[in-house]
């Protein structure tokens, strides 16, 4: 049986065994299988129409060089490069795809008992040099689509640190100033602070983000501590920093367990700021906790400009986020959200999980479910 | 001479800072806190410089920037970008661009040298 013709009439069949080896890839993405088998069909499919065309000497010797013409497997690898990337697959990821591809198609073929006869070797050189292709296309877009999400992470690093840097230049030139009253000093004074303190907490944030990305730990320091007290330093972390925020906080009863407090503390925080920034007009911000025999949920809510639907699945991750939704409309242009992606690692570290729904009739929730136990890693 | 401004940032801690320096020089100051708001004052007031952020939810700089100066009154306003990555700004018309951070004394000699 031609290689071509084995590939589509056994299309299923080769899809099941590579989704089985794509399965063992344990990676956290944002694909849904059915996404990922579609794009490993569309490649396939290319891949058996390309086998079965015509190609010149020189044509093969073009693809071998890289200089690909632009044809359906160019295409398709393109759309899987992209979606990858999208899906927060790193690139080893997407490699180790291929190679299962490849190694699937020719196993199951050969299982077939087929002799390699001329025509099967260079059915068996045309597939190879279209895996090849596919592959590099789909490094080369991942690739793309990774850089231009890195130079818009440092623009709007740049941008989100001189912002406040702006608002404590300005004071401290004005300060200098011949004409300054005592009225303006107290005025300008806690503005300063604010936003010395909001760039040390973009820097903390940063540097946790490039230790996590680099692989290295979260350092984490477990003890027995009360939740509802977490929530209320948070409050108060988050009151210095939105003075004319409502924060409205319903946590009546003690939630003992045994927490990282500083760390916790940094997620409500983080999302009692954000909720803040994001909120309607006048409106308060409420934080909620409650608990059961085993663990305690905090969730932190505001009205208010929404998360577009198209954002909501990658807000945890920074990159993903800025490749995904290049600019939100109805909120700030700008902000990476690192935040968030800390807010996600130190709750994963307490065996615990984060999600974030925003609707029309009850605005943006996001809620921390944490297990009261110290976790076993 | 007309000393008014209308200053427009989504950062109420920067908006304040501002206001103090721009009354500190002699200017009678309007704010607002996005393009929005900003297109909305312009109903009933005409002041002689806008000093815009880029970078705001709901209405950017740029948007507010073309309004502007496809309204009758606006066409010849000064106007003036306050942004941290000014490369970014993409408007076609007459505007000036101060760079943020920046202090008092380049703020006054903008918007003296515009409002002149």
């Amino acid at each position: 049986m031609k290689l071509s013709t084995f590939i589509i009439t056994n299309m299923e069949q080769v899809l099941a065994e590579w989704d089985r080896f794509a399965r063992t890839l344990e990676l956290e993405s944002l694909l849904s299988r059915k996404e990922v088998r579609d794009h490993a069909e569309q490649i396939l499919r290319a891949i058996a129409l390309d086998i079965d065309t015509q190609q010149s000497a020189e044509q093969q010797q073009r693809k071998s060089q890289g200089l690909s013409p632009e044809n359906t497997v160019a295409s398709g690898a393109s759309v899987y490069g992209t979606a990858r990337q999208h899906g927060g697959f790193t690139l080893l990821q997407l490699t180790a795809e291929f190679r299962a591809l490849r190694a699937t198609v020719q196993r199951l073929w050969f299982a077939l008992g087929n002799e390699l006869t001329p025509a099967h070797s260079a059915d068996l050189i045309r597939f190879n040099e279209a895996i090849d292709q596919a592959l590099a296309e789909a490094v080369a877009t991942y690739a793309a689509q990774a850089s231009r999400a890195k130079d818009t992470f440092l623009a709007i690093l740049g941008h989100d640190l001189r912002n406040p840097l702006a608002t404590i230049a300005l004071s401290s030139s004005l300060m200098a100033q011949p004409a300054m009253t005592k009225e303006a000093v107290a005025l300008l004074a806690p503005r300063i602070k604010r936003s010395a303190s909001m760039m040390n907490s973009m820097i903390n944030d940063l540097l946790e983000y490039a230790r996590a990305e680099l692989g290295g730990e979260m350092p984490m320091a477990f003890a027995d501590a009360d939740m509802r007290d977490i929530c209320h330093s948070a409050v108060i972390d988050a009151s210095a920093v939105h003075p004319h925020c409502s924060f409205v906080v319903d946590a009546k009863e003690p939630v003992p367990g045994c927490f990282d407090q500083i760390r916790l503390q940094q997620v409500f925080t983080n999302l009692l700021n954000n909720a803040a920034q994001y909120r309607g007009d006048e409106l308060p911000v409420t934080m909620r906790l409650s608990s059961d025999a085993d663990s305690a949920t905090i969730s932190i809510q505001n009205t208010g400009a929404l998360i577009p639907k198209e954002a909501v699945d990658a807000i945890f991750d920074p990159m993903v986020q800025l490749a995904v939704v290049p600019q939100q409309r109805e909120r700030a242009t700008t902000s990476l959200g690192l935040g968030l992606y800390i807010a996600k690692k130190i709750t994963e570290a307490h065996d615990g999980s984060i999600g974030v729904e925003s609707r029309d009739s009850t605005g943006t929730t996001f809620t921390v479910v944490i297990p009261k136990a110290r976790p076993r890693h | 001479m007309n000393k008014s401004i209308l200053i427009v940032d989504d950062e109420p801690d920067f908006l304040d800072v501002i206001e103090v320096a721009l009354v500190m020089g002699g200017y009678h100051v309007t704010r607002a806190k996005d393009g929005r708001q900003a297109w909305e004052i312009l109903d009933s007031e005409t002041p002689g410089i806008i000093l815009s952020d880029y970078s705001m939810p709901r209405m950017n700089g740029c948007e507010l920037f073309e309004l502007v100066r496809n309204s009758w009154r606006g066409k010849n306003m000064p106007f003036i970008f306050m942004s941290a990555t000014p490369e970014l700004i993409s408007s076609v018309g007459t505007y000036s661009v101060l760079r943020k951070p920046f202090q008092f004394d380049a703020l006054m000699a903008k918007v003296d040298s515009m409002c002149s």
